[in-house]
């Protein structure tokens, strides 16, 4: 049979970022797939040996404006690593809080994405109008709604007082009421279930192998999470990896739609718990010659991050290892074989996120 | 978290031991450090890591360890292309074009391409 090597991309409908597949097809089945990247390179890394550190945080938040804030908290733990710098209580709670109300606004603005792939937009727009409210939220106690700004090195810049908690929890029953709503759609309508069942399946050894992240290591049977590290507060606050054994676009869905009801949770009990006390410790000096490495979970997956130290203001080197990077060999994994109407809902399904996988 | 130094001669074997440990890679990252470069190769084994260290000479091949563990192509490629580390054998080689183009600034993470940077 005759093979066809066409471009999926950079432009198209489900990418809201610019990526290319080059995808060759014998008659309507993948059999291969390269992919085409360096639209969105931008050279974060270089940028950041040239700042003073603390000016990092304002760079790094920058890398994606989906998962801003838990850029930032990465960086500022991997710099507090570093110059040994022990966080207020407080303020390892607030970022728990904005950490899970990012991950919330994510994965409401995924499934929102995910229904407006198969066209089922009266859906798209219910998910889009809850993550509207989370955003309100953010802009509500950090006074901004895509990069929050509100994370230093040495702890956190802004407070929850009692009157926004109330005002959060308010907002939030509303958003749980939204979601209530619409993840039964996700969980059983006929549409849905016939577009991503058995669609770009990772099989659990493969998911391992191949260094998946994130929900699409979780929905292929793994309990791996980079918030049982304990992290900030998370260590405090019971947590447990949400784990789906599909290993299919519906595990994946499943997983964040989970993941969705675990965040609104999560940032009650940690406003529920929250202690009294300072926001930031000050830090003085420059970071010392040496390394530090720093773990996270963005809504994406695990976020790896480096630094050396020499002693200066600057940083000697920061490197940057985002989730979408680390799922890209499995994504390659799961096309050959399947239609090529099913490559947008697959691509999709891995949550891709180029800028911060170019940095 | 364990780390081991490793020569680059030995480097295969050793990789080829812990992925019969079940570990997988999760990132390498590679530091300038004048006449050579220092590779660091931080595997998970769970929620842990190994780390193992290469020196490696600026004008020295580095192996792929792509041959064995397929996801390290893209990150190998990346370092290829950033520092102009000489790795050899890449199972998915994208010829120093996978972030950068050619009217880029080429090797952009050596230290020596930091004063074009500022211009």
């Amino acid at each position: 049979m005759s093979r066809i090597t066409f471009p999926f991309g950079p432009q198209h409908p489900v990418l809201p970022e610019g990526i290319q597949l080059s995808l060759t097809c014998e008659d309507e089945k993948v059999v291969e797939v390269r992919p085409v990247i360096g639209y969105m390179h931008r050279g974060i890394e270089k940028a950041a040996e040239r700042n003073p550190y603390p000016n990092n945080v304002f760079l790094c938040e920058r890398i994606c404006g989906i998962c801003s804030f838990i850029h930032a908290l990465s960086y500022c733990q991997l710099v507090e690593e570093l110059m040994k710098v022990e966080v207020p209580p407080r303020a390892r709670y607030l970022r728990v809080v904005w950490s899970e109300l990012s991950r919330m606004h994510s994965h409401l603005l995924w499934l929102g994405l995910l229904a407006d792939s198969f066209g089922f937009e009266s859906l798209f727009m219910q998910c889009w109008r809850a993550r509207e409210t989370v955003l309100d939220i953010l802009e509500m106690t950090t006074g901004q709604r895509v990069i929050q700004s509100s994370c230093i090195v040495g702890g956190v810049r802004r407070d929850i007082n009692a009157d926004q908690a109330r005002q959060v929890r308010e907002m939030l029953n509303k958003v749980k009421t939204e979601i209530d709503a619409v993840l039964p759609v996700f969980q059983k309508d006929y549409t849905i279930k016939a577009r991503t069942v058995g669609k770009g399946v990772l099989p659990k050894g493969q998911a391992w192998t191949l260094g998946a992240v994130g929900p699409m290591l979780r929905a292929s049977g793994w309990a791996w999470d980079c918030r049982s590290l304990g992290y900030a507060a998370y260590g405090e606050l019971g947590f447990e990896p949400v784990v789906e054994n599909g290993g299919d676009s519906y595990a994946r869905t499943m997983v964040r739609a989970r993941e969705l009801v675990q965040s609104y949770e999560l940032v009650l009990r940690a406003l529920d718990s929250m202690p009294e006390g300072e926001l930031a410790v000050k830090v003085k000096g420059a970071p010392p010659a040496g390394e530090a490495i720093m773990r996270t979970e963005q809504p994406r997956g695990e976020l790896f991050e480096y630094a050396r130290g020499n002693g200066t203001q600057q940083l000697e080197r920061l490197k940057i290892r985002t989730p979408t990077f680390a799922n890209l060999p499995a994504l390659l994994a799961m096309l050959p074989g399947c239609e090529i109407a099913d490559v947008p809902v697959i691509v999709l399904s891995i949550d891709p996120c180029i800028a911060c996988t170019e940095r | 978290m364990n780390e081991i130094a490793v020569d680059k001669g030995a480097l295969g074997l050793t990789v080829q031991q812990l992925l019969d440990e079940n570990c997988r890679l999760a990132t390498t990252v590679c530091l300038d450090q004048g006449d050579y470069f220092e590779v660091l190769y931080y595997f998970h084994r769970d929620l842990d890591l190994v780390t193992l260290r290469v020196k490696v000479g600026k004008d020295e091949e580095l192996p792929s360890i792509s041959g064995l563990h397929l996801p390290a192509a893209l990150i190998e490629n990346e370092m290829k292309e950033f520092f102009g580390i000489n790795i050899t054998d890449i199972a998915i080689d994208f010829q120093g074009r996978m972030l950068l183009t050619e009217a880029s600034l080429q090797k952009p993470m050596l230290k020596n391409n930091a004063n074009r940077m500022e211009g």
